[in-house]
């Protein structure tokens, strides 16, 4: 699944689903937008949602690039893991979670 | 449009001149709360990752409430985890044991908190801070972990529903009932989401 967009969503939803890398977006009367088999176009940088069908753009709030990045890194963790991109590990955890 | 004092605290931490509800915004944090709940499940998340350093290892507070004194050998051994962490990453505002004492409570009583400050946290009364005049919510061990490295996490600006106060509390009726009074009225997902603010007149006690 690529993205989600939807007229409202769950506040842990809607965390959820940005820190897992999938994009959820809302979009005032989505369901009266698009029927059935209806193309649609999502530029997340934008904030543009156009139905193919229509040729209809629908604006909706751009997204920090923050969380551009994260989707972008496929989630959260992923995300912060670029941030270590020599993978030497920060000494912080003298013994193993596991001891 | 005027903005909600919500609203003007994470516009000033999104370095944004204004912000509206619904915005999805990046911000920076001034304090990120973790106790040994809480933390240890972060930590377990970047073990995952390969350890990537903290950036924001001076905004962090650790408090260990939850199992000190250890119960037992299985919540000692968490504590001592935490403390080695703590030690290694440089956390340098570090409570445990006779130094500690309730997280929400420990965090004002020791300073940490002033008006118009952005605080995150990995348990879900982190919005206790809201009676100081600063946005606090709570959040999971994934965002507490990504919080910690990066020092900044993202949100979207909630609504604010404004709640006026008026009249007289009578013998023995305190903040407490008033917020339960509350509840009961919008029930507890009213404000799911949501920031409340909070208007007392007349003689209401702040």
């Amino acid at each position: 699944m690529a993205c989600i967009i939807a007229e409202s969503f769950g506040a842990i939803f809607f965390r959820n689903a940005i820190n897992l890398g999938l994009p959820a977006i809302e979009l005032r009367d989505a369901s009266k937008r698009f029927n059935e088999g209806d193309m649609v176009e999502v530029d997340l940088e934008a904030g543009k949602v156009r139905n193919m069908a229509t040729q209809k753009a629908y604006p909706f709030p751009p997204m920090a690039s923050l969380v551009l990045d994260i989707l972008k890194a496929g989630g959260l963790l992923p995300f912060i893991g670029k941030t270590n991109p020599n993978n030497s590990p920060a000494s912080y955890l003298r013994s193993a979670l596991s001891s | 449009m005027g903005m909600t004092i919500s609203q003007k605290i994470l516009a000033a931490h999104a370095n944004l001149q204004s912000v509206k509800s619904g915005d999805i915004i990046s911000v920076q944090l001034d304090t990120i709360l973790g106790n040994d709940i809480s933390t240890f499940m972060a930590l377990e998340e970047l073990e995952k990752i390969g350890r990537p350093p903290l950036q924001a290892a001076r905004n962090i507070i650790l408090v260990l409430d939850h199992f000190t004194p250890n119960k037992d050998i299985g919540t000692a051994e968490q504590c001592r985890v935490l403390r080695e962490f703590a030690q290694g990453a440089g956390i340098e505002h570090y409570f445990e044991g006779g130094r500690s004492g309730i997280e929400h409570a420990l965090l004002p009583e020791a300073g940490f908190v002033v008006p118009g400050d952005l605080i995150v946290g990995g348990d879900s009364h982190t919005c206790t801070y809201g009676a100081l005049g600063a946005f606090a919510m709570g959040m999971g061990s994934t965002d507490l972990a990504a919080a910690m490295v990066l020092g900044k996490t993202w949100l979207k600006v909630p609504e604010t529903i404004r709640i006026k106060y008026h009249g007289t509390l009578g013998e023995w009726i305190g903040g407490k009932d008033l917020i339960l009074y509350t509840i009961g009225k919008i029930g507890t997902d009213g404000a799911l989401g949501k920031t409340l603010g909070v208007v007392l007149l007349g003689n209401m006690p702040l």
